[in-house]
């Protein structure tokens, strides 16, 4: 939903980032996670609800196979993570499309399962996609372990030991998950049908549901192992230790085409991000607890900073960035922050601009709304969108004023000349054998006639040639009627027109496009951490780490 | 073609017959089949996904989207020059191209101006029923449809007054339309969804729309592989 017309301090308005600086890819390749994040809200509405979590089912032998179900219980309604370990030979393990099988499958059941609804699971929840599931489930996944570090925890834990604390900093997760679908997906419930639900209206909460249960799935099946190996030897993983494992997930360029196909969800996540800082900036001084909260933030993310590795060139730069960035601002806020200023907040916002690499930037927003939950945790609820509003066209929307709109959202995409080779170097398309998002070469590979509408510039750049010499006072309806192959590009400039964050502001198809970017976005909004590309096109990244496990949840969150 | 399994961004993978050679697609299923389908035949992308966004609405309503929208794709239909425009009287005219042209058109004079409008042969009929519901949306008022001997009301917020004549509308392969807009007869409210159970998709009606669908699709070139994800093992 759109909150804009319940905003409680329009006075932020004035402190927002323009949607030109904020919406190009180089931009939102530097995202950072924040508290608005999908995993953030998750864990806070679990604890301020009291939601109670159990282990009813457990049949797992010793050699680790078998299933397991682990329940989330809320004050309205009840979710089963069902969980099936498998016995892989390591020359099965891979975390792409070669693979057939994986160490362990899921699917999120909605309720209780009985028996009967365990054995549908068991006989198609291990196939992935090859099986089917139900409008009962909510999501399907997989994981594989890290072998090295799986086996060195089983180990050390067998052995009454504690396994290497740099071994688990340097890896950070027992289990790798490789997709985790939902919304519909191979037979799973569609979204439609559990918006409705506060704990699950927010976006991806069913999704961040599973892999957090999975989280605390990987840790059970490390210490049961280790029990089944080592006797009354074997010991439990010390809290401090588990605390710091996440969930890893593997993911590529499939990813990307979902925020180019949800503009407005994409405007609304990005919206209450903006929101969020410029409420912050707003600020007309500096509390003693927001104080030590953003400063215990800024730690954190120095800390992080310095765990965080990648062996990728361009992400290696970025890293370096943010290390030297973050330093510079602890530095400043140390010794030249003005506490006093009129928005305090503003101003080391506004010294940060001028000082420091994006990356560094994003990190700093991301520190600096972590003290303000108040102010903005609220933001949350309006992250969501009603996509179907969305799709209907404004036929009577004179040409002037789609013009008009082209003119004042557009200006990135209307200066380039798509025929120059570099500017529509790629194209994107659905691979036949594995009905996934790809990205062509133009002018080297076939098959750009089935190019997949993510062309945005370039559509945006033909509409506005195809309104030359059009009247102002043309209805849009007369020219799609003659025209529909610009409907897209109609659609879209109308809802930027109302929802400025919609649009990647940048050329999708051109040489120099790095899809991580999109990537990166996206999973900054989810929660990762670790974001660790493997190519301008695939990454790892880490879900979960030092969050609470489920028996830890009523302590704190 | 043989599909593998795993991949973290498959779009779609082959529904297993549920009940004899029926398969249950979700609704989110229906639409990228659909829309895929359309584009498949020939659509371009912008009637694509206005195909993909009517089998999900019918769909939702337990009614056959994907069965009518293969039929379309598998017969020739007209494209009109304008809804309520002088056609030949014999031409039967395209439900898509209808619908979006309707619903494109619902706030301007030309519709708003008339009390009756005569859309003449329409094929597939039942495909129009998303698009009347978005016209009635988009011309904040009241749609009153005569099909041959039926007819039904969709209020101005989109919700259809009376839907047992959809299921007959969704059965014939061609039908006579005229609309009539009239005055909202009640404040527009937020349209609820209805919460029908899922239509079961033949298997030979999936089969055909994914032969369809499957045209948009290109062969994995060595190069386009080789970026996607990782190379070795995943034993690290």
């Amino acid at each position: 939903m759109s909150c804009e017309g319940l905003n409680p301090m329009p006075q932020a308005r004035a402190f927002r980032r323009s949607p030109d600086e904020v919406m190009r890819l180089a931009h939102m390749g530097c995202s950072h996670p924040t508290r608005l994040s999908f995993l953030r809200q998750l864990l806070r509405r679990l604890h301020a609800e009291g939601w109670r979590f159990d282990r009813p089912v457990w049949e797992i032998d010793a050699k680790g196979v078998g299933c397991a179900v682990y329940r989330a219980i809320g004050p309205a309604r009840t979710y089963s993570l069902v969980a099936f370990a498998h016995d892989l030979p390591p020359e099965a393990r891979s975390d792409r499309v070669i693979a057939t099988a994986w160490d362990a499958t899921f699917a999120l059941f909605d309720g209780t399962p009985t028996p009967a609804d365990l054995d549908r699971l068991a006989a198609n929840v291990p196939l992935q996609e090859a099986g089917r599931i139900s409008p009962r489930e909510l999501s399907l996944s997989r994981a594989n372990r890290s072998v090295r570090l799986f086996d060195h925890v089983v180990d050390r834990l067998a052995e009454g030991a504690q396994p290497d604390a740099a071994m688990l900093l340097d890896t950070g997760y027992l289990m790798r998950t490789t997709a985790v679908y939902g919304s519909g997906k191979f037979g799973a419930a569609d979204r439609e049908a559990i918006a409705q639900r506060p704990e699950l209206s927010g976006p991806f909460q069913a999704e961040m549901l599973s892999v957090w249960l999975t989280r605390a799935f990987t840790v059970d099946l490390v210490e049961h192992l280790a029990r089944a190996r080592g006797g009354d030897k074997a010991v439990r993983l010390a809290p401090d230790l588990k605390r710091g494992l996440g969930v890893g997930n593997s993911t590529g360029l499939g990813m990307a085409p979902f925020l180019i196909r949800h503009p407005l969800l994409l405007n609304n996540w990005m919206l209450a991000r903006e929101e969020a800082l410029a409420r912050v900036r707003a600020q007309t001084r500096v509390g003693d607890g927001e104080l030590a909260g953003f400063l215990a933030a800024l730690e954190t993310a120095r800390g992080n900073a310095d765990l965080w590795t990648s062996a990728h060139d361009i992400q290696r730069a970025k890293l370096a960035d943010l290390r030297d960035g973050l330093a510079r601002v602890a530095a400043h806020v140390a010794q030249d922050w003005k506490q006093n200023a009129a928005h305090p907040w503003d101003d080391l916002w506004r010294w940060g601009q001028e000082s420091l690499p994006i990356e560094a930037q994003e990190a700093l927003l991301a520190a600096m709304l972590e003290p303000h939950g108040a102010l903005i945790d609220g933001l949350g609820e309006c992250m969501d969108a009603d996509e179907g509003t969305g799709f209907a066209i404004n036929g009577a929307m004179p040409v002037g004023e789609l013009r008009a709109i082209l003119r004042a959202h557009y200006g990135w995409a209307l200066g380039i000349d798509y025929t120059e080779r570099g500017q529509c170097a790629r194209f994107w398309y659905v691979s036949e054998d594995k009905l996934e998002p790809r990205l062509g070469e133009r002018h080297e590979e076939p098959g750009a006639e089935r190019e997949l509408p993510l062309d945005t510039g370039r559509q945006a750049a033909a509409l506005w040639q195809a309104l030359r010499g059009q009247p102002d006072d043309l209805p849009v309806a007369h020219l799609l009627l003659a025209a529909p192959q610009h409907r897209p590009a109609v659609r879209r400039a109308q809802i930027t027109a109302r929802h400025p964050f919609a649009e990647i502001r940048d050329n999708l198809i051109g040489a120099g496009m790095l899809p991580i970017d999109i990537l990166r976005c996206k999973l900054a909004f989810f929660g990762a951490t670790r974001f660790d590309p493997r190519s301008d096109r695939w990454v790892r990244i880490s879900l979960f780490q030092d969050a609470p496990y489920p028996d830890e949840m009523g302590a704190d969150a | 073609m043989r599909v593998q399994a795993n991949d973290p961004t498959r779009l779609a993978s082959s529904p297993i017959a549920e009940a004899g050679q029926a398969a249950r697609l979700s609704l989110s299923e229906t639409h990228a089949l659909c829309a895929k389908a359309a584009r498949g035949a020939g659509f371009d992308w912008g009637l694509a996904e206005a195909a993909g966004h009517a089998a999900r609405w019918l769909a939702a309503r337990a009614l056959p989207g994907c069965e009518m929208l293969l039929q379309r794709l598998q017969a020739d239909a007209v494209r009109p020059r304008a809804p309520g425009l002088a056609q030949d009287p014999d031409a039967l005219l395209c439900p898509l191209h209808l619908g979006t042209a309707l619903a494109d058109h619902a706030a301007l004079p030309e519709v708003t101006g008339r009390t009756m409008i005569d859309l003449g042969h329409v094929a597939m009929p039942g495909l129009l029923l998303p698009f009347l519901a978005t016209a009635a949306q988009q011309g904040v008022r009241d749609l009153h449809c005569c099909a041959d001997e039926t007819s039904f009301t969709f209020q101005a917020d989109g919700t259809p007054e009376d839907d047992q004549a959809f299921p007959a509308l969704c059965s014939v392969t061609r039908a006579e339309i005229r609309v009539t807009f009239l005055q909202a007869r009640r404040p527009v409210s937020q349209p609820q969804s209805p919460a029908a159970d899922l239509p079961l998709v033949p298997q030979h009606v999936w089969r055909a729309l994914d032969a369809l669908a499957l045209r948009v699709t290109v062969p994995s070139s060595t190069r386009s592989i080789s970026g996607a994800g990782s190379e070795g093992s995943d034993n690290d």
